[in-house]
C-alpha cells in the first residue's frame, strides 16, 4: 500500500502539475487563479441552464428529473470523451519502462492508472454535478431533505466510476483490435470515431428508449435505474431516502472498480505491450529524396502529427463533424429542430427561424471555430523535439503560421461546405453570402491564432502523452473556456441585434467587422511577440 | 569561426554560465568536457540559438546569434544527445524535412541521403517511421540529417551515446572530413579516451565556469587527459 501510495504520488505531482505552486510563483499563482475563475464562470453556465431548465418544473414534484437528466448526460459526456481518452492515457505512456521496472504489482500500476483517469473525470462530475445541485436545492426554496447533501457528495464521486470502466473497456478493446494491423492509427482513429457515433446516436435515440422501458415501469426512478442503474439510484435516494439503496450504491461501483482492475490488469498489460509494437515493411527500400518549399515541409509536418495522433484528431475533428451533421439535420429536418426547441421551452415560430436564419448560421459558425481550437495543442505536442526545430534556420513567426495555416486549412473546408449546404436549403441575400464567406475564413483564423498564442504562454513540453496535452494542459483548457466565453458574447450579441430590431445582414456585418479587428490584432501581436514567446519556451 | 564571448545564462538565481569565453577556429575539433549538470548542454543550446542567454554574444563567423539567428543557424548542424525525432515520420521523410528547412538543393541532399544512410548503415530502414528504430538508429538519423545539409558547424551533445562501435568509427571519419574542408566540430562527451585522441581542442567546464581551455596538448601536458579533468573537478 506504501509503495502504491508513493507511486499515486509521484504520478498526481506530474499529472496535476498545472495545480500546485509555490508562493513565490506569481505566473503559476495566476494561471491557477484564471483556472479557479474559468471554473466558475462554467459552473455559473451550468447552474443557469439547470436553472432555467427547473422553472417550468417548480411545484410539480418533478424537479428531481433535471437532476437525472444531468446525471445521464454527465455519464454520456465520460463515456464519450474517456473513450478516446483513455486509449491516449493509459497506453503508450511514456513512464512505461520506468514503472514497469519497479518492483511493483502490475494490477496496482493499472489501478494507478485507472486512478489518475478516474479523478479527472471526477473533476468534470463536479462541475456539471454540483451547480445543478445548488440550483435544485434553491429552486426547492432549500426544503430537501439532510440526506440529500450525503447523497449528492457520494453521486458526485461515485457516478464517474461506471463510464469510465466501460471507456476503458472500449478503448482496449480498440486498442487491441488496432495493435493487430500495420496502420494501426488509422483503425484506431476509425473504431474510436465509429464508437463515438455509436454512443451519441444512443444518446439521441435516449427518449425513444425511455418511451418504451417507460410503458412497463410505473416511476421515472425505475425507469431510469432499468435504462442506467447509478443515476436511478441516485434519484431514487433523492425522492426516497433509504440506507440500504446508499450502501448498495456504494457497494455496487466500489466492487465494479475492484473487480475490474483485478480481472482485466492483465489484459490491460498484454495490449499495452502489442500496442507498442510498430509492423515494419519487410521489402527494404532505400527511401527517396525529394524536395519542398520551408512552409510547405512544415505543413506536411504538422499533418503528420495531426494524422498519426487519434486523440489529437479526434479531438479536434469532432466538433467539426458535428457541425457538418447540425448544418444537415437543420436543412433535412428543421421541423424537427423547431420541434426539439419547443419541447425545451424555448418554442419559435418557422417564419422567426428562417427570417434569422442568416444570423444564427453565423453565430453557429463562431461557436463551432472557437470551440475547435487545434492549435492549442500544437506547441506542446513538439515535446522535446521542439529543441530541434529550434535549432533550424527558420524563424519562428514562420513555424507557428505553419501549424496555424494547417488548423486553418482542415476548418475551412468544412465551414465552406456547411455554407453551401445552408445557401442551397435556405434563402441568403448576396451582401449575406459574402458575409457569410467571408466569417468561415475569418474565424478558423481568429480561433487558431488565438489558440497558438494561448499554447505560447501555456506549453506543457514534458508530457507522458499526447492526451495530456490536448485534453488536460492548460493551454486546451484556456483555449476551451475562452472560446465559450468568446462564443457566448458573440450569440448574446447576435440575440440582442435581432430582439432590438436589428436586421440579420447588418448583425452579420457588425460581427464580421468586429472578429475581423480581432483577427488583424492577433497577427500583429502574434507577429511582434511570437518569436520572443517561442525562443522563451524551455524543453529541458 | 565560433566566437563564445562572455556568456552568462541564468536559470532563475543559479547561473547555469558564467562569463564562458573561448574560441573555436576554422579546422578544429573541440571537445567540451564536465561533470553532469556543469553547463555543457546549455552552451550547445545558446550556441544553436535553442536557449537565450543573459549576457555576452556568441559570434557565428562574425554574425550574432542574437542578433541574426536564422543567417547563424543556417551554417549549422545541430545533433542532441537524446534523439528526440518525429516519430511519426518515416526516416527519409525526416531527413527531408531537416533539407527542406536548410534548402539544400534536390541534387545534393540525393547525394548526401544516399552517401550517409550507407555509411551508418541505415539505407535498408529509410523507409521506416522513426518509432520503430533503436536509440541506436535514432542517432544516426538524427546524423545524416545533420551532414546531408553540408553544415559548417556541427555541434552535438553525447554523440556516441547508443552508437555501436562501428557507427562510432564512421562518426569519427565524418567528423575528420569536416573539418578537412575547414569546418568546425565542437561535442560534449563523457568518454574522455575518445575525445584525447579525437580533439585538437578541448575546454573543460565546472559549475557554469570555464576552467581550462586550450590545445588538448597544452592542456593535458604529460598526465592522461582522464587526470587532469578529475584534479580539476575533484578542486
Amino acid at each position: 500500500m506504501g509503495k502504491f501510495l508513493t507511486l499515486f504520488k509521484a504520478s498526481m505531482s506530474e499529472g496535476m502539475n498545472l495545480f500546485t505552486f509555490r508562493r513565490k510563483n506569481t505566473k503559476k499563482a495566476a494561471r491557477v487563479a484564471l483556472l479557479t475563475f474559468l471554473g466558475i464562470v462554467m459552473a455559473f453556465y451550468i447552474y443557469t441552464y439547470a436553472d432555467m431548465m427547473l422553472e417550468p418544473l417548480e411545484g410539480t414534484g418533478m424537479e428531481y428529473s433535471v437532476l437525472t437528466m444531468f446525471g445521464l448526460f454527465s455519464a454520456i459526456f465520460i463515456l464519450a470523451e474517456g473513450l478516446y481518452k483513455s486509449s491516449g492515457l493509459l497506453f503508450n505512456c511514456r513512464d512505461d519502462d520506468l514503472v514497469l521496472s519497479l518492483p511493483v504489482k502490475k494490477s496496482s500500476v493499472f489501478l494507478l492508472r485507472m486512478t489518475k483517469f478516474y479523478l479527472f473525470e471526477l473533476l468534470f462530475s463536479l462541475i456539471m454535478m454540483a451547480p445543478t445541485m445548488v440550483a435544485y436545492v434553491v429552486r426547492m426554496g432549500g426544503n430537501v431533505e439532510p440526506t440529500f447533501y450525503l447523497v449528492g457528495a457520494v453521486a458526485i464521486v461515485l457516478l464517474p466510476v461506471v463510464p469510465v470502466i466501460l471507456a476503458v473497456l472500449l478503448a482496449m478493446a480498440v486498442s487491441g483490435v488496432a495493435s493487430r494491423f500495420r496502420f494501426k492509427n488509422l483503425v484506431q482513429i476509425v473504431l474510436t470515431i465509429a464508437l463515438l457515433i455509436g454512443v451519441l446516436a444512443l444518446s439521441f435515440n435516449l427518449q425513444d428508449i425511455m418511451a418504451v422501458i417507460a410503458e412497463h415501469a410505473s416511476s421515472i426512478s425505475e425507469v431510469i435505474t432499468k435504462l442506467y442503474y447509478p443515476v436511478g439510484a441516485f434519484i431514487q435516494m433523492v425522492t426516497d431516502f433509504n440506507v440500504v439503496t446508499l450502501l448498495v450504491f456504494i457497494a455496487v461501483n466500489v466492487c465494479a472498480a475492484v473487480l475490474f482492475t483485478w480481472a482485466f490488469s492483465h489484459i490491460y498489460f498484454k495490449v499495452n505491450s502489442r500496442a507498442k509494437i510498430v509492423k515494419t515493411s519487410k521489402h527494404h527500400k532505400e527511401g527517396k529524396a525529394r524536395t519542398r518549399s520551408v512552409m510547405k515541409a512544415l505543413m506536411m509536418k504538422e499533418v503528420g502529427k495531426f494524422t498519426s495522433s487519434p486523440v489529437f484528431l479526434i479531438n479536434a475533428g469532432f466538433s467539426l463533424v458535428l457541425y457538418v451533421v447540425a448544418v444537415i439535420f437543420a436543412t433535412v429536418n428543421l421541423d424537427g429542430v423547431l420541434g426539439m426547441l419547443a419541447q425545451m421551452g424555448m418554442g419559435i415560430s418557422t417564419e422567426d427561424v428562417l427570417s434569422m436564419m442568416p444570423a444564427i448560421l453565423a453565430g453557429v459558425i463562431v461557436f463551432s471555430a472557437m470551440m475547435t481550437s487545434i492549435t492549442s495543442s500544437m506547441i506542446s505536442l513538439e515535446g522535446r523535439s521542439i529543441n530541434l526545430l529550434k535549432s533550424m534556420p527558420v524563424s519562428a513567426f514562420k513555424i507557428v503560421m505553419a501549424k496555424v495555416m494547417v488548423a486553418v486549412l482542415i476548418m475551412v473546408p468544412v465551414f465552406l461546405i456547411g455554407d453551401i449546404v445552408m445557401f442551397a436549403k435556405f434563402s441568403f441575400d448576396v451582401w449575406q453570402i459574402l458575409a457569410i464567406l467571408l466569417l468561415s475564413i475569418v474565424m478558423p483564423i481568429v480561433a487558431e491564432t488565438l489558440g497558438i498564442i494561448i499554447n505560447l504562454k501555456n506549453p506543457k513540453m514534458d508530457a507522458e502523452n499526447d492526451t495530456e496535452v490536448v485534453k488536460q494542459s492548460m493551454s486546451s483548457l484556456i483555449a476551451v473556456f475562452s472560446g465559450m466565453v468568446i462564443s457566448g458574447m458573440a450569440i448574446y450579441t447576435i440575440y440582442s441585434c435581432i430582439t432590438n430590431g436589428n436586421t440579420a445582414t447588418n448583425t452579420i456585418m457588425a460581427l464580421l467587422a468586429t472578429f475581423t479587428i480581432i483577427m488583424v490584432g492577433l497577427i500583429v501581436y502574434l507577429r511582434v511577440r511570437g518569436e520572443k514567446l517561442f525562443n522563451e519556451i524551455d524543453a529541458q | 569561426m565560433i566566437e563564445i564571448k562572455n556568456v552568462t545564462k541564468r536559470y532563475g538565481e543559479k547561473e547555469a554560465l558564467s562569463n564562458v569565453d573561448f574560441t573555436i577556429n576554422d579546422g578544429e575539433i573541440f571537445a567540451f568536457i564536465g561533470r553532469n549538470g556543469a553547463g555543457k548542454t546549455t552552451l550547445i543550446k545558446a550556441i544553436t540559438g535553442i536557449h537565450e542567454f543573459d549576457e555576452g554574444d556568441i559570434l557565428i563567423n562574425g554574425k550574432s546569434i542574437k542578433k541574426e539567428p536564422v543567417a547563424c543557424k543556417k551554417e549549422m548542424a545541430y545533433v542532441p544527445d537524446n534523439p528526440e525525432l518525429y516519430e511519426n515520420m518515416r526516416a527519409i521523410d525526416f531527413v527531408n524535412f531537416v533539407c527542406d528547412m536548410y534548402e539544400v538543393p534536390q541534387d545534393v541532399r540525393e547525394k548526401n541521403i544516399k552517401k550517409y544512410a550507407e555509411k551508418f548503415d541505415l539505407a535498408n530502414n529509410m523507409n521506416d517511421t522513426i518509432d520503430s528504430f533503436s536509440h541506436g538508429m535514432k542517432q544516426k538519423v538524427a546524423l545524416i540529417a545533420a551532414f546531408a545539409h553540408e553544415p559548417k558547424f556541427l555541434v552535438m551533445d553525447e554523440p556516441f551515446v547508443g552508437l555501436d562501435p562501428k557507427a562510432v568509427a564512421d562518426v569519427k571519419e565524418a567528423m575528420h572530413d569536416l573539418v578537412k574542408d575547414g569546418g568546425i566540430v565542437f561535442f560534449s562527451t563523457h568518454i574522455l579516451e575518445v575525445a584525447e585522441k579525437l580533439c585538437s581542442k578541448v575546454a573543460i567546464i565546472k559549475k557554469g565556469k570555464l576552467m581550462k581551455v586550450g590545445d588538448m596538448k597544452e592542456v593535458k601536458g604529460d598526465k592522461s587527459l582522464e587526470k587532469v579533468f578529475l584534479e580539476l573537478v575533484e578542486k
